[in-house]
């Protein structure tokens, strides 16, 4: 087996590696690809590492407007090692592509022959990977923790208007056909129609109607699934908090299901419950709540240029 | 700058005013916005309304109210206003 590493003449614009049975550029002119071939954009990590080996190729032949260098079986391990390596440093430096190439430009520069080199790319995969987890941890604990002082923070308001919310109601059901059913019973038939399509992906999830009941597929067990009050707002017409519905894993957030805004209008004394956009997760109640009146885009800013007066009842 | 843009807001209806909205082609619905609210009561504004490119918008000549049984009456200053409800993400629209 040998090596073929294709490498465009604008480097970083693209690569392609496969492994074949011949030497010549038939690997590449008939797709004499055997076992394992990839292609990708961040062609660059792959030039340095052909040009710190370059005196090991065996061959090169010229198709396609790519440059190709063939190696020995045993450059395999190198090259997926390097592709696993970009896949990694992608996902830690969330795509920054200059600090991407840096980072492997800094391990290659300590390559010495093969063998260490792949221990050397292996070594670095497993430190990039547990800095990613320690990350994601961090993120986990605060959001956890901002949580739960957001519910001690909105404990009374939550009492004084919402208690449903400490203890909802829970309607089980078996399909989605049931559900729908049991939702038009509340609402009209496009609603309830939106409500299944939301529960079909976000399930456990709210609605309230007079009282606040939880919506859950029988067989969904709710032991890893919590709601919790984010912020809150009391003004002489509404009382608003921010919930969040997660999926809780080792005592910490795990997966936000849902976001949205449950207030009551203190005139007319009914509930309402308006879900928000995710992206919203880390704003205040009243920002999402101009998210549902249509003031604010996904992200918090304001969709109209000129100055606005909200004249409300 | 210009004058600050009013949105009125009564329950889940929104008025937005807007400015500079060509309605010559647009199709008059009549004289009287009412707005049926899920709990059956009606959101009502003396006031021309208009539909145009699947748009529903109102002509306030001289102060109006936006009545609704359920909620403190609102008076509307003379001007255009695009009729808008809340939004929602799960129901993927405005509720209407």
């Amino acid at each position: 087996m040998f090596c073929h590493v294709g490498l465009g003449r604008a480097y970083r614009r693209s690569y392609e590696f496969f492994l074949s049975d011949v030497i010549t550029s038939s690997g590449a002119k008939k797709r004499f690809y055997n076992i394992f071939r990839v292609e990708g954009f961040l062609g660059y990590p792959l030039r340095v590492l052909v040009e710190k080996f370059k005196d090991s190729s065996i061959h090169m032949y010229k198709y396609g407007g790519r440059q190709y260098y063939i190696f020995p079986e045993k450059f395999y391990s190198l090259f997926i090692s390097i592709s696993k390596l970009i896949y990694t440093l992608d996902k830690y430096y969330r795509k920054d592509v200059e600090k991407i190439f840096n980072h492997i430009d800094r391990v290659i520069k300590l390559c010495r022959d093969v063998d260490q080199c792949v221990n050397a790319l292996l070594k670095e995969i497993s430190a990039v990977e547990t800095l990613c987890i320690k990350r994601v941890m961090r993120g986990r604990r605060g959001l956890t923790t901002r949580f739960e002082r957001g519910m001690e923070r909105c404990r009374d308001v939550v009492e004084r208007f919402f208690p449903d919310l400490l203890n909802p109601y829970i309607y089980r059901y078996e399909g989605f056909e049931e559900l729908e059913e049991f939702m038009r019973r509340f609402f009209g038939d496009r609603v309830a129609r939106s409500y299944r399509r939301f529960a079909e992906i976000h399930s456990p999830i709210l609605v309230a109607r007079d009282g606040i009941i939880l919506l859950t597929e029988n067989r969904q067990p709710l032991d890893s699934f919590s709601i919790y009050v984010d912020d809150c707002s009391v003004t002489s017409s509404y009382a608003i908090v921010k919930i969040v519905g997660v999926e809780m894993l080792n005592g910490y957030v795990n997966r936000v299901k849902w976001v949205a805004l449950l207030g009551i209008d203190l005139y007319t004394k009914q509930l309402f419950l308006h879900y928000v956009s995710p992206t919203l997760i880390l704003r205040r109640a009243e920002l999402c709540r101009l998210w549902v009146l249509g003031l604010v885009d996904d992200f918090g800013k304001p969709l109209y240029e000129d100055d606005l007066t909200l004249i409300e009842t | 700058m210009g004058k600050p843009r009013k949105v009125y807001r009564q329950g889940d209806l929104l008025l937005v005013e807007e400015e500079g909205v060509d309605l010559r082609y647009a199709m008059k619905e009549g004289e009287v916005l009412e707005i049926v609210s899920e709990n059956g009561n009606t959101h009502r504004l003396k006031s021309s309304v208009y539909t145009i490119h699947g748009r529903r918008y109102v002509v306030v000549e001289s102060p109006s109210i936006l009545t609704h049984p359920q909620h403190p009456e609102l008076v509307i200053e003379p001007g255009i206003y695009r009729v808008e409800f809340v939004r929602d993400y799960a129901l993927n629209r405005s509720i209407d």
